[in-house]
C-alpha cells in the first residue's frame, strides 16, 4: 500500500466517522419524519421477507441434515433439537439474515441514494432547505435497525421448524424428544441474544449503504460502483460484528 | 446581497474559478454566459453552499456562507431558490408533490390542503393539469417548468436559474421569460441566470457577465453587448449563443 493510498484510507475513515456522528445525532434528535420511516419499514420488510424465509428454511434444513446424520450414528439423537436451536438462534439465523439483507436492502439504499445524488436530487433537496441526513438517512437507518431484529425472529422460527421437519423425516427423531432437548439446551437468552445482534446489523448496514450512496459521483457507472462497495462492506461488517457480538453475548 | 470575494475553486488539478469577484444587489437581474464546461453551474452551486471555495469567501447579506451553522444555512436556502440545469425533480414523487415540497416539508402543511395553490403555480408555468403525473413521464422542457414551479413555490428572494429555457419551444420560452421578468418586477426577486439562449438573455436581464479563463468579466447590457469592445464577447454573441 503506497503512502497516498494510506492517506486516502484514513481520510475515508475520518469522513465516514463524521457522517456516522451526524447520523447518530440526527437519530437522537428525533427530528426526522416517522411517516417516511414507516414507509421505509414496510418497503424493507416486504422486500426482504421472502428471501429471508427461503434462506432460513434451507439453512435450517441443511444444518439439521448434517447433525442428524452424525448424531444418530453416535447415539446422540437426544441432542439434535438443542443443537439445532442453539446453532440457528445464536448464529445461523442472525448471520444469514444479516448477509441477505446486506445484499438486498443495502444495495437498494445505496442505489437509490446514489441515483438521487448523480441526478442532482440530493442538491435539490438541500436547495429546498432540507437536511439530507434527517430527510434521507435517518428514516432508513431507524427503519432497518427496527426491521432487522424482526426479520431475524422470522428466520429463527422458519429455520428451527424446517430443521425439525428434516430431523423427523430423515432421522426419525421423536418430536417430544426434539422439543425436550431444545428446552434443556437452549434458553431465552439464545433467542434474544441472536435477535439483539440484528439491531447492530441493521444500523451498520443502513449507515454504510447510505454513506456509499451519498458519496456517489460520475453517473450511472458511479451508482454501480457505490452499490458494490455498499454491499461488500456491509457483508464484511455483518460477519465481523457477528463474531464479536457472539463473544460478548454468549460467553 | 450576494458577494463572491476573491473566490477560487479547483476540482483536483483543474482550475474552475480563479480569484473571482462578483457582486449582485437586491433586485438585480444578471446573466452569466460562457462556453460549455467553464464552470457556470459550479458557480451557482457555490452560492448555495453545496461547494466550498478553495480560497476566498461567498457572502450572503454580508454573512460568509462557510461560517454558517446548519440551521443558518437552511434558512439562507429558504431565501435562495435554484432551478437546476437538469430540473432535478424528485422522481419518487408526483409533479404536484414536487411543487408542494417546500410547503409540506418546511411548513408542515398537508398535501391535500395545498392542491389549489399547487394548481395556481402549475398554471404560471403552463403545466396545469399535470399534478398527478410522475416526473418520469414528462419531457425535458416540461420537467424544467415543474422545476421552476417548485422553486417559485418557495417564494424566495433570489432565484438562480440554470438554463431556464433550454429545451423549450420559442413560444414557451417567451412565456417563461415573461414569468422571470414578472417575478423580478412584481416581487423584487433577484435573478441570477446562466443561459446559452441569446433571446432569453436579451429579454430578461440588465447586466451580462462572461466567464472566461476561470474569471468573470463584465460583458455589457442587452443593448451594448453586441457592440462590446471585447472581441471574445462579440464572438460569443454572434456565434449564435
Ligand atoms: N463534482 C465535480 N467534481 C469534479 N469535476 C467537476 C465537478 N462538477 C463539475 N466538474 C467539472 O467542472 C467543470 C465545470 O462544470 P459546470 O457544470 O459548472 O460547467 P457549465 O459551465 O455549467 O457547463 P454547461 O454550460 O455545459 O452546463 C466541468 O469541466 C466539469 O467536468
Ligand atoms: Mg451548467
Amino acid at each position: 500500500m503506497s503512502s497516498k493510498q494510506l492517506i486516502r484510507f484514513f481520510e475515508g475513515m475520518g469522513d465516514f466517522s463524521l457522517f456516522f456522528l451526524r447520523v447518530v445525532r440526527g437519530v437522537f434528535s428525533l427530528k426526522f419524519s416517522w411517516n417516511r420511516t414507516l414507509e421505509q419499514m414496510v418497503f424493507m420488510g416486504l422486500n426482504s421477507l421472502s428471501i429471508t424465509i427461503v434462506t432460513a428454511a434451507f439453512v435450517g434444513m441443511s444444518f439439521a441434515f448434517q447433525v442428524v446424520k452424525e448424531f444418530v450414528r453416535f447415539g446422540a439423537a437426544g441432542l439434535v433439537g438443542g443443537i439445532l436451536a442453539l446453532a440457528v438462534w445464536r448464529e445461523l439465523a442472525p448471520m444469514m439474515t444479516g448477509a441477505v439483507v446486506a445484499g438486498r436492502v443495502g444495495a437498494a439504499i445505496s442505489a437509490e441514494l446514489g441515483t438521487m445524488k448523480v441526478t442532482e436530487q440530493v442538491d435539490a433537496l438541500k436547495s429546498l432547505s432540507q437536511d439530507v441526513i434527517l430527510y434521507l438517512v435517518c428514516p432508513r437507518v431507524v427503519s432497518l435497525t427496527i426491521m432487522m431484529p424482526l426479520l431475524i425472529c422470522v428466520a429463527d422460527v422458519i429455520g428451527y421448524c424446517f430443521g425439525f421437519v428434516i430431523a423427523y423425516f430423515f432421522g426419525s427423531i421423536n418430536p417430544s424428544l426434539f422439543l425436550n432437548s431444545t428446552q434443556n439446551l437452549a434458553g431465552s437468552l439464545d433467542i434474544l441474544g441472536g435477535i439483539f445482534k440484528g439491531v447492530f446489523f441493521g444500523f451498520f448496514i443502513s449507515i454504510i449503504s447510505s454513506y456509499q450512496g451519498l458519496k456517489t459521483h460520475s453517473g450511472a457507472k458511479g451508482v454501480g460502483k457505490s452499490t458494490r462497495r455498499a454491499v461488500v462492506s456491509s457483508l464484511i461488517i455483518v460477519f465481523i460484528l457477528n463474531y464479536f457480538l457472539s463473544m460478548v453475548i454468549f460467553s | 446581497m450576494i458577494f463572491l470575494k476573491n473566490v477560487s475553486l479547483q476540482f483536483d488539478q483543474k482550475v474552475i474559478l480563479n480569484n473571482v469577484d462578483f457582486k449582485v444587489n437586491q433586485g438585480d437581474r444578471v446573466a452569466i454566459i460562457g462556453e460549455s464546461g467553464c464552470g457556470k453551474s459550479t458557480l451557482l452551486k457555490l452560492i448555495l453552499g453545496f461547494l466550498q471555495p478553495n480560497n476566498g469567501d461567498v457572502l450572503y447579506n454580508g454573512v460568509s456562507i462557510s461560517s454558517m451553522t446548519t440551521s443558518e444555512l437552511r434558512s439562507m436556502r429558504m431565501k435562495v431558490g435554484m432551478l437546476f440545469q437538469s430540473a432535478a425533480l424528485f422522481d419518487s414523487m408526483t409533479v404536484g408533490e414536487n411543487v408542494a415540497f417546500s410547503w409540506c416539508e418546511n411548513q408542515g402543511e398537508d398535501y391535500d390542503k395545498v392542491s389549489d395553490k399547487v394548481n395556481e403555480v402549475l398554471e404560471m408555468v403552463d403545466m396545469a393539469g399535470y399534478a398527478d403525473d410522475m416526473p418520469a413521464s414528462l419531457s425535458g422542457g416540461q420537467r424544467k417548468r415543474i422545476g421552476l414551479a417548485r422553486t417559485i413555490a418557495m417564494s424566495p428572494d433570489v432565484i438562480l436559474y440554470d438554463e431556464p429555457t433550454t429545451g423549450l419551444d420559442p413560444i414557451l420560452s417567451t412565456s417563461i421569460e415573461n414569468l422571470i421578468v414578472k417575478l423580478s418586477k412584481e416581487f423584487g426577486i433577484t435573478t441570477i441566470m446562466v443561459s446559452h439562449q441569446k433571446s432569453t438573455i436579451l429579454r430578461t436581464v440588465d447586466t451580462i457577465y462572461m466567464m472566461n479563463d476561470a474569471n468573470l468579466i463584465y460583458a455589457g447590457t442587452p443593448l451594448t453587448i453586441e457592440k462590446s469592445d471585447n472581441e471574445l464577447v462579440r464572438n460569443f454573441m454572434s456565434g449564435g449563443l
